[in-house]
């Protein structure tokens, strides 16, 4: 992992590609690498599908190696959801077999010449940039039936579906899963459309011939990776109960602390939650003989994942996550768990971040396209958006823009980003990071909960509810530095219950690149994220009112708690101070 | 009051996600501390109180320390283990990350006593905790609706597990048990599923 493939769509007689060394950019990985790339050489102030952006393409640290859970991929970008950095972080195949092919980022850069499509190919016999225009309007399901027989079992392919081809705002790019199918997505921030302005739909990773990366210490290395899985095994939470529940065990907790985000954020609880619970979920799907314990990337021990069969028991999609579920399900009152599936498998196939696309069609719900509750009605939508139509071209730009095309002040956004599934009414601590993030409202910007042990704000009195800000500022910063590893975020929990998994991880980074990382190390690492993003984000035009939430968070009360969103602005605005 | 007794031969799971996820009832006094309703009334072992149950809601707000606070007739309690992501972690009882919550979180002082009036509390179980607490429970016996069961009988995914059921004493076949369910409506009923 040890250079840069830099992929110019502008250069002459068509898109052609050079190898780098990593020169300013060693020892940065994932996130890391997205974001200081894009901040040194993407002008702020450029059109996000414009020439002067990039895509970057990077897995983690750790990626292509035996660690467990290290196969998280991160693409950055100037975001053409938000207008600001971005950083979208998938699952899937594509970090662990593009690590062992030995890149540390892919870069697509330069002006798109006309309307031609490409296909990228990587193996370890080299490059080829082609042009294939069969591909074009292509699913991303379709150009698994293309492709599938050239990654076979031991690749992958990045895509783009209609979506980003379109260069929608809300759009993804797909990684494959271990079985092909591209269910994994760097969903936020339509990291998709960028693709989609370089010309380029499918980059084919062929894994054959690729070994995992070796460490400088593999004695030290091995203990270190047994050390960790054994930790995030015992952990109650990535142990047991992601393994059977998956991420949708959170509905009904959600749900029963009002804190549930209902008819596009007017209540907090959903009467039907019972109905597209995790349980309920995990129940259906092992009776219709799918699985509910699954990984999404080989070398992964939480498993969280699973398969979601159809009512004859064929393969329907991946199981929904929480976020998903929650989007199209209680955000849009729909409680039909196959209708559910039916809109998460669209979004795949399409290429639709399913919490945007979810939150949109709430706002459409609101503003009288449909009823609340009507799921046909909501697949019909989805369609709409990925065939193109005059209507789908304004669903897929997102929440905030359906909401100004409809005339209402009810966007559910931060800097132009659906909020997901947490209301930040009732957890206003979540409702910090969301208001605060470079990267809009994301609630995985703060979710490594490893602040206590990191220390990074001293010890923090759980039962005072002063230090919002404090504790929002030390989860970004934990967060930033867990994204830059290639490790699921999912780690966390076990991190931060057992000190001596959180000594695993430094060890698992120590032996592999020979070196003698501590706690403050990490903090710093994150630290750097997040200033490459802030400063990037500054010159693009942010300022202190980007980091705020909707006034009606602050206006309307949230049922059943009757709460509003009050951290004062002096407290979002101390989130970066440090 | 009337009463259903199932017998099976097998595993209860068929009953647990459409019981606990929506509540059964459970008497409760009025002025009951929490932690009471939890060891006593549920015989719920303190280890497992204290390491599996990970997080407490009473009236839909979390709890940080179930020794304080106060229940009786009409509360809702909800338990559930150890949850993912940040705000998973925030819901924990006493947890690093409560203050993000805090505006939301159980409060002693706003709950009026009503002097030791009887009645039911609803209890819900979620995740890995109604196979863990929930065939214990059932053993001993709940109350819920009878719309409920009906709903739950319907299913007919007892019928493989479960083959024997008696209705106040009396012997009673699954058509003959739907049929007096039908008539109960929303009554509660005392409900106990044991195996055989």
């Amino acid at each position: 992992m040890d250079k840069i493939l830099r992929v110019d769509v502008g250069a002459e007689g068509g898109p052609a590609f050079r190898e780098d060394s990593l020169g300013p950019y060693a020892g940065l990985g994932g996130r890391a690498l997205t974001s200081a790339i894009i901040n040194a050489e993407v002008p702020a102030d450029c059109h996000p599908l414009g020439p002067e952006n990039k895509l970057v393409i990077a897995p983690g640290l750790l990626s292509g190696t035996a660690a467990a859970s290290s196969g998280r991929l991160s693409v950055g970008c100037k975001s053409p959801l938000t207008g600001g950095i971005k950083e979208a972080n998938s699952g899937g195949a594509g970090a662990q077999v593009l690590a062992r092919l030995g890149y540390a980022a892919i870069v697509l850069e330069g002006e798109r010449q006309g309307d031609d499509l490409y296909r990228v190919t990587i193996s370890t016999k080299g490059v080829s940039v082609e042009k294939d225009n069969e591909l074009k309007l292509k699913t991303n399901y379709q150009l698994m039936e293309r492709f599938s027989s050239v990654y076979g079992k031991t690749g992958a392919m990045i895509s783009i579906g209609t979506a980003g081809e379109m260069r929608l705002a809300n759009s993804t790019v797909a990684i494959t899963d271990v079985e092909g199918r591209p269910t994994r997505h760097a969903g936020r921030g339509g990291v998709g459309a960028v693709m989609g302005s370089k010309g380029i739909k499918v980059i084919v990773l062929d894994g054959k011939g690729t070994k995992a990366r070796q460490p400088k210490d593999p004695e030290a290395f091995k203990d270190a990776n047994k050390r960790f899985s054994e930790g995030l095994r015992r952990h109650p939470v990535t142990g047991q109960g992601l393994p059977a529940y998956g991420t949708n065990v959170l509905t009904n907790v959600l749900n029963e602390a009002g804190g549930y985000p209902t008819h596009n954020f007017r209540e907090g609880r959903f009467e039907d939650a019972a109905k597209i619970s995790g349980e309920t979920q995990a129940a259906l799907i092992t009776e219709r003989g799918g699985e509910t314990t699954h990984v999404c990337h080989r070398g992964c021990v939480i498993k969280c994942s699973g398969t979601f069969p159809d009512k004859d028991g064929n393969f329907r999609t991946k199981q929904p996550e929480y976020e998903t579920v929650w989007a199209h399900g209680g955000n849009c009152g729909i409680s039909d768990l196959d209708a559910i599936a039916q809109l998460d498998f669209l979004d795949d196939d399409y290429g639709l971040d399913t919490i945007e696309m979810g939150v949109t069609i709430g706002v459409a719900m609101e503003a009288g396209l449909l009823p609340f509750g009507d799921g046909p009605g909501a697949i019909n939508l989805v369609h709409e958006v990925g065939k193109g139509t005059p209507l789908g071209r304004i669903l897929g730009s997102g929440a905030a823009v359906t909401a100004k095309a409809f005339g209402m002040e009810r966007a559910p956004v931060v800097k132009g980003q659906a909020m997901p599934a947490y209301d930040p009414r009732a957890v206003k601590g979540i409702g910090v990071t969301y208001a605060t993030s470079p990267q809009g409202a994301d609630h995985t910007a703060g979710y490594a909960v490893t602040a206590n042990i990191l220390k990074v704000g001293g010890d923090v009195d759980p039962l005072k509810p002063a230090g919002q800000a404090q504790l929002s500022r030390d989860l970004q910063i934990a967060t930033a530095a867990v994204d830059s590893t290639g490790m699921c975020l999912f780690i966390a929990f076990a991190v931060l219950d057992q000190p001596e998994t959180f000594q695993a991880l430094l060890d698992l980074l120590n032996s592999f690149y020979g070196l003698s990382l501590t706690g403050d190390d990490v903090v710093a690492l994150g630290k750097s994220v997040l200033e490459n993003e802030r400063d990037f984000n500054r010159r693009a035009g942010f300022t202190a009112k980007d980091d705020r939430l909707p006034r009606y968070f602050s206006r309307e009360k949230l049922p059943p708690h009757d709460v509003v969103f009050d951290v004062p602005e002096e407290e979002l605005d101390n989130v970066f101070k440090w | 009051m009337h009463d259903l007794h199932v017998r099976c031969s097998g595993s209860v799971g068929w009953a647990l996600s459409a019981l606990f996820q929506r509540g059964v009832l459970v008497p409760v006094t009025d002025g009951t501390r929490l932690t009471d309703f939890l060891l006593i009334s549920l015989e719920i072992p303190r280890a497992d109180l204290e390491e599996r149950v990970q997080t407490i809601f009473l009236d839909g707000r979390p709890v940080d320390d179930p020794a304080t606070a106060v229940m009786g007739p009409g509360s809702v309690v909800a338990l559930s283990a150890s949850l993912p992501g940040l705000v998973g972690a925030t819901m924990r009882k006493g947890g690093t990350y409560a203050s993000l919550r805090s505006s939301i979180s159980h409060t002693e002082g706003a709950r009026e006593e009503h002097g030791g009036r009887s009645g039911y509390a609803t209890l819900k179980l979620f995740n890995v905790l109604m196979g863990e607490l929930g065939p214990a429970l059932l053993q001993r016996g709940v109350m819920v609706p009878a719309s409920r069961l009906l709903d739950l009988l319907r299913a007919g995914n007892h019928s493989v597990e479960c083959s024997r059921a008696e209705m106040d004493g009396v012997a009673v076949d699954t058509d003959q048990v739907l049929g007096r369910l039908l008539e109960l409506e929303e009554q509660p009923m005392g409900l106990r599923i044991t195996t055989l």
